[in-house]
């Protein structure tokens, strides 16, 4: 019996899938742009440098995942808010890059759903005509991180500020890679592809044993039983803290960033756990090795890990 | 009619196909594709329920075809053609780089089974992560005294990887896992019995004569813990390996640190069984397992006159019901045969 030929589980046939487009449709997410605007700002910049021009719509609302995820409302409800901010991208003529995992699972999923239900299609499309609107799924969704894999050679050559010195640990988050495994680019259990981006801007990546493990939000725990929540982002943040020691931990979802950021601050003053660890969006890694000024990579809006930044960007000449 | 028969493959069940032909006075051309005789009973151990050493027994098989003027044994060979009608087949053999023709009366299939790559199940880092293996390889750590250095060592069985999994593997059950795993088990406990053997199942299949006393056996005289349910993921830590599980009888999740996990990885078809079943003429269920003329009444005739099955090319089977079909194969084939 032979063993694989790779350890690396990225899906090439995916991968080759992905077009480079000249303008893409920024698909704003509603944690990157309220609670972490350095999201929102590398994602622009990153996209720009790349030779990738991002288009936003003043039109775009929250993708609706989020009722949904909490139990607030029926799928169907949110399915013509899918719809309708599907529809705006295809009046450009362009597909749609998604920053958060939800956004990403949820436009791919219920737009995969549409167009294999027509009844439920035409009956969303009902609803969109009265607003002078119609959905046709014709535009593909793409997570960032996977455009980034995708560019990874423009990424190469376009690295100002390499990241030599620092150490990396990911968080690649369910959502995409457990949720989307017929459209995501990478194996859930084993995804590498993060690691490979830092290795092509320069920095060390270091393992811990939580790495595979849930952010804790959990979506509803993170409201329903927030003991429980708290629970298990300590044993993830521990883990990290103890086995990899990182300068960053880098996500691919706002959501999983707000948890694995903001609860350190609370089991803090809750528990007496202390964690300095920052955790960063994928874009703001790309945003940090593409040399953008501290002002768009906005680490300031981040809660917990503020030494260990200080300490990390000073290492590599920025001033914080 | 050609006094001649085809056996194609060399395994347990072509072995005592091939040796009740002769013991019939008729000759056999013994097709194998590899170099040696026995198939996959070449990576067994010891044989279930009764805790036989498997190699001196396949041995003992593997002479009776050996030293049989009857049977000739092509090495290396694998059937490329095959014409007329039964009772006169035309066949034509590439015999290790050499096409020969030959004329048969009949055709036994006995090519066996092929142990699935859990490579899709990156939950359980098989070829990912050192200490993980499939049965099949721990059979041979067992044979060459490997499983001696997991001593007060946790090692971890599990059940159903690719079978009974509409999603990833396949819809089927292989039948002999559950006793193979708790054969494992008990292996482990009688060579190293300071380690602790774990075993995550669905529900136990002892579908045979003495199966579920040998798996009680395994229970309750050498203290094999059985755990009901599914391993979710099996990940690194430090020196070890970490199991994630569900108990689904007490409602819990589990977590066990190991030092080994075994998969007891499907049983599939030979990956070129439809190819064959192309040059044979015979049809394959979705699978590529091959088909009976009749399920239930007509358990070793395939859907063309004069070609049979036998064994584990059929459906997942234990040693003794391959043995069983390989001579019932025999016996009906007898009568294509002048």
């Amino acid at each position: 019996m032979h063993k694989l030929d790779k350890l690396s589980g990225i899906r090439e046939e995916i991968v080759a899938d992905i077009p480079i487009p000249e303008e893409i449709f920024y698909f704003q997410s509603c944690v990157a742009s309220n609670k972490y605007p350095g999201i929102e700002s590398c994602t622009l910049d990153v996209l720009n440098k790349l030779g990738v021009k991002p288009f936003v719509s003043e039109d775009q609302t929250c993708c609706g995942g989020f009722v949904t995820f909490a139990n607030v409302a029926a799928p169907t409800a949110s399915m013509p808010a899918v719809a309708r901010n599907i529809s705006l991208a295809e009046e450009e003529g362009l597909d749609i890059c998604a920053v958060c995992n939800g956004c990403w699972t949820f436009l791919n999923e219920f737009g995969h759903f549409m167009n294999g239900n027509d009844e439920v299609k035409e009956s969303v499309n009902m609803m969109l005509n009265m607003m002078g609107r119609e959905y046709k799924g014709e535009s593909n969704i793409f997570h960032i991180g996977a455009m980034l894999y995708k560019l990874k050679d423009r990424i190469a050559e376009n690295v100002e500020r390499p990241l030599e010195g620092l150490k990396f640990a990911t968080h690649y988050g369910c959502h995409y890679l457990g949720g989307g495994k017929y459209g995501a680019i990478d194996d859930a259990q084993h995804p590498s592809f993060i690691q490979e981006l830092v290795e092509i801007m320069g920095g060390e990546n270091v393992d811990y044993t939580a790495s595979g493990e849930c952010c804790g939000t959990g979506f509803t725990q993170v409201i329903n039983d927030k003991e429980k929540s708290l629970d298990h982002s300590q044993m993830k943040l521990e883990s990290v803290r103890d086995e990899a020691d990182p300068d960053f931990v880098i996500v691919l979802c706002p959501y999983c960033l707000s948890q694995l950021d903001r609860m350190q601050q609370q089991l803090d003053y809750r528990r007496d756990v202390k964690l300095d660890i920052p955790i960063i969006h994928i874009t703001q890694l790309a945003g940090l090795a593409l040399g953008l000024p501290k002002e768009r990579l906005a680490f300031d809006a981040h809660i917990g890990g503020q030494d260990r930044f200080k300490k990390a960007l000073n290492k590599i000449g920025i001033d914080y | 009619m050609s006094k001649k028969a085809l056996v194609i493959g060399g395994g347990i069940a072509g072995i005592n196909a091939a040796v009740e032909l002769a013991n019939n006075d008729k000759l056999v051309i013994l097709v194998e594709k590899n170099g040696e005789l026995g198939g996959n009973v070449n990576d067994m151990a010891a044989t279930f329920p009764e805790l036989d050493e498997a190699q001196p027994l396949l041995d003992e098989q593997k002479s009776k075809v050996e030293d049989n003027e009857n049977i000739d044994i092509k090495f290396n060979s694998e059937v490329i053609s095959v014409s007329g009608k039964a009772g006169d087949f035309k066949v034509e053999i590439n015999e290790d780089g050499n096409t020969v023709a030959e004329e048969v009366g009949a055709i036994i299939v006995a090519t066996g089974f092929n142990y699935m790559e859990p490579n899709d199940y990156s939950e359980y880092g098989y070829s990912r992560l050192d200490n993980v293996v499939t049965s099949q390889e721990y059979e041979r750590m067992v044979m060459n005294g490997d499983i001696k250095k997991y001593s007060n060592s946790n090692v971890v069985f599990v059940h159903c990887v690719g079978s009974r999994d509409r999603v990833k593997g396949y819809r089927y059950c292989s039948k002999i896992c559950c006793t193979y795993s708790a054969k494992h088990a008990l292996l482990l406990k009688q060579e190293v019995p300071s380690a602790n053997a774990f075993v995550f199942y669905i529900d136990i299949r002892a579908l045979g004569k003495g199966y579920e006393e040998f798996i009680r056996d395994a229970i309750e005289d050498y203290g094999v813990r059985y755990i009901r349910g599914r391993v979710s993921k099996v990940i690194n830590k430090e020196d070890t390996l970490l199991v994630k599980a569900e108990n689904s009888l007490i409602g819990n999740p589990v977590e066990l640190n190991a030092d080994l996990v075994v998969l007891a990885s499907a049983m599939e078809p030979q990956k070129d069984s439809k190819e064959l079943a192309e040059i044979l003429g015979i049809e394959t269920d979705d699978y590529g397992f091959y088909k009976e003329a009749q399920s239930n009444m007509e358990p070793v005739k395939s859907s063309k006159e004069g070609i049979f099955l036998a064994g584990s090319c059929t459906a997942p089977l234990e040693i003794r019901e391959s043995v069983a079909m390989g001579k019932a194969a025999a016996s009906e084939s007898l009568s294509f045969l002048g």
